[in-house]
């Protein structure tokens, strides 16, 4: 193929002093300064004992509460909290990709943007993760009351909405040669899917589902406020009642959690991709 | 005829890339497009593997119109193509790879099988053993040198066994002690089994040392087709001389 005699003039951008962009910077700044000369510092924004409350709290991560009762409830709610992400995360994989793979037009050599199965998947992937698992939680609540899967369900749809996304992205985004050679050899695009585009998306799918597992934890975390068990519940608690060694005892645990979940990930990426 | 081009065109734009050419190639032959960068020989090749379509002219294979062909198995078994490097799927076995020129031949459930457990082994074992590199099996196709990652490329084209193998630029990014062993090997594969072999190099010492039959292409155009007995240093500095420096 030979290269089109192309001829460049480049007008490079200069820097202007008043690029709708700076304009923009500058306002944002003045309104922000303005809106911090107008909080009446004095009035109770800050709270009084806020200080004594803040040494409280940092001199109990020191002490942690590791009585036997705290770390029996630390293992039943750590069990539990995981149990919901795993099982939401599942449920969004579940969701995800065949959204993902529908929305991403790959199955089809023709697929263009309008394809009406591909813009519904589409519709459909925003929908889901446009709405926050703490607004599903609470609806879910509302209609079948304080039941696990409650919380299982209030993870897998916007999770599903977020990995279809991705999954979509990965799809597309594959290099050319290798697909071409697959079809030079008589591959259908379901079987280059399969060979090819899978393959290769394969590590930094595993990836992202390991970074959403992680976030699926925390996010179980807090569900868990709404009334549905867990970690969550226990910081909860203990808060109120100011039992901030207790607190932490629950906090520290979320923690290790998350390291663990990790280095499983890590260690299991390490084999996928080498 | 294995490759018929009967007064073929193919414009990109307001570039003519290739420029009512004609070219027969027999059953069983090998020959190399050989040219500067930019000359046409990458199109021609992709017009004889039916991924451009003509402008003007037909083109056809084991007397096949490929105009009436649409991708897919029928189009497979007739021709095969080893790319420049970076093809293989990377994150897949050497094994797999080779496989994957059964996909034409198999349905669906049965690559997806084959993806958990190798459908036909024995048929890719043999071919990775005929290009040396059997014991390379199991590996991911991203551990493998260049040379060997062409290997497995025709490896994979053996298993396709289509009548005719296409190959662009098949050493362009090797070092010239695997770019002689490969080539070595694609002619000697092609030759061994039948083949009709169609590549482009622009290394013309190289190409001549291996193929039956080189043909100049310049601009669009054939500007010689000859043996490489015949051709001479007239008629390669004809070919590679500069636009400016022509008198």
């Amino acid at each position: 193929m030979r290269s089109e005699p192309v001829e460049m003039t480049v007008l490079r951008d200069q820097p202007r002093l008043f690029e709708s962009r700076r304009v923009l910077t500058l306002i944002l700044m003045g309104a922000l300064a303005w809106s911090l000369l107008n909080v009446g510092w004095r009035d109770g924004v800050l709270h009084a004992g806020g200080l004594a409350a803040l040494r409280d709290m940092g001199g109990a991560l020191l002490t942690p509460d590791l009585s036997g009762e705290v770390l029996a409830k630390l293992a039943g709610s750590v069990w539990r909290t995981l149990a919901y992400a795993f099982a939401g995360l599942s449920l969004a994989l579940v969701i995800g990709f065949p959204l993902g793979l529908i929305a991403s037009g790959v199955l089809r050599a023709d697929s263009g943007r309008r394809d009406p199965m591909r813009w519904f998947a589409r519709l459909l992937l925003a929908g889901l993760r446009s709405v926050h698992e703490l607004v599903w939680a609470w609806l879910f609540v509302a209609a079948v009351g304080l039941f696990p899967m409650a919380a299982v369900l209030a993870l897998a749809l916007p999770y599903g909405g977020i990995l279809g996304r991705v999954f979509a992205e990965l799809f597309q985004d594959v290099p050319d040669g290798p697909l071409r050679a697959l079809r030079s050899a008589g591959a259908s695009e379901t079987q280059v899917f399969w060979h090819g585009r899978l393959p290769f998306v394969l590590s930094d799918a595993l990836s992202y589902m390991f970074y959403r597992l992680e976030c699926g934890i925390r996010s179980a975390t807090v569900l868990s406020f709404v009334g549905l068990g867990g970690l969550g519940f226990h910081i909860q608690v203990a808060l109120a009642d100011l039992a901030y060694s207790r607190a932490w005892t629950f906090i520290l645990g979320l923690i290790v959690m998350i390291a663990l979940v990790e280095a499983w990930s890590s260690a299991l990426r390490k084999r996928v991709t080498s | 005829m294995a490759v018929v081009l009967d007064r073929v065109s193919r414009r990109y734009g307001a570039t003519v890339a290739v420029d009512n050419v004609s070219l027969a190639v027999p059953k069983g032959q090998s020959v190399v497009l050989v040219g500067p960068s930019g000359a046409g020989k990458t199109t021609l090749l992709r017009l004889m593997a039916g991924a451009v379509k003509p402008d003007a002219g037909g083109v056809s294979l084991h007397g096949h119109d490929l105009a009436g062909l649409s991708p897919g198995r029928e189009l497979a078994d007739l021709v095969g193509i080893v790319a420049q490097q970076y093809d293989l799927v990377a994150n897949l076995s050497v094994l797999q790879n080779v496989l994957a020129g059964r996909l034409g031949s198999w349905g669906l459930w049965r690559s997806l099988i084959s993806l958990v457990a190798p459908r036909e082994k024995p048929l890719a074992m043999q071919a990775l053993t005929r290009v040396g590199i059997a014991e390379r099996a199991y590996r991911r196709a991203s551990q493998l040198s260049g040379g060997e990652q062409q290997r497995v490329a025709i490896a994979r084209v053996l298993v396709q066994d289509p009548e005719v193998v296409l190959a662009d630029e098949p050493v362009a990014s090797l070092d010239p002690a695997r770019a002689e062993d490969v080539l070595g090997l694609l002619t000697g594969v092609a030759r061994e089994s039948g083949k009709t072999l169609v590549a482009s190099m622009h290394a013309v010492e190289l190409a001549a040392k291996h193929f039956d039959r080189l043909v100049g292409v310049r601009d669009g155009r054939v500007q010689f087709d000859a043996t490489p007995d015949e051709v001479t240093a007239e008629m390669l500095d004809s070919l590679y001389e500069l636009e400016g420096l022509r008198a």
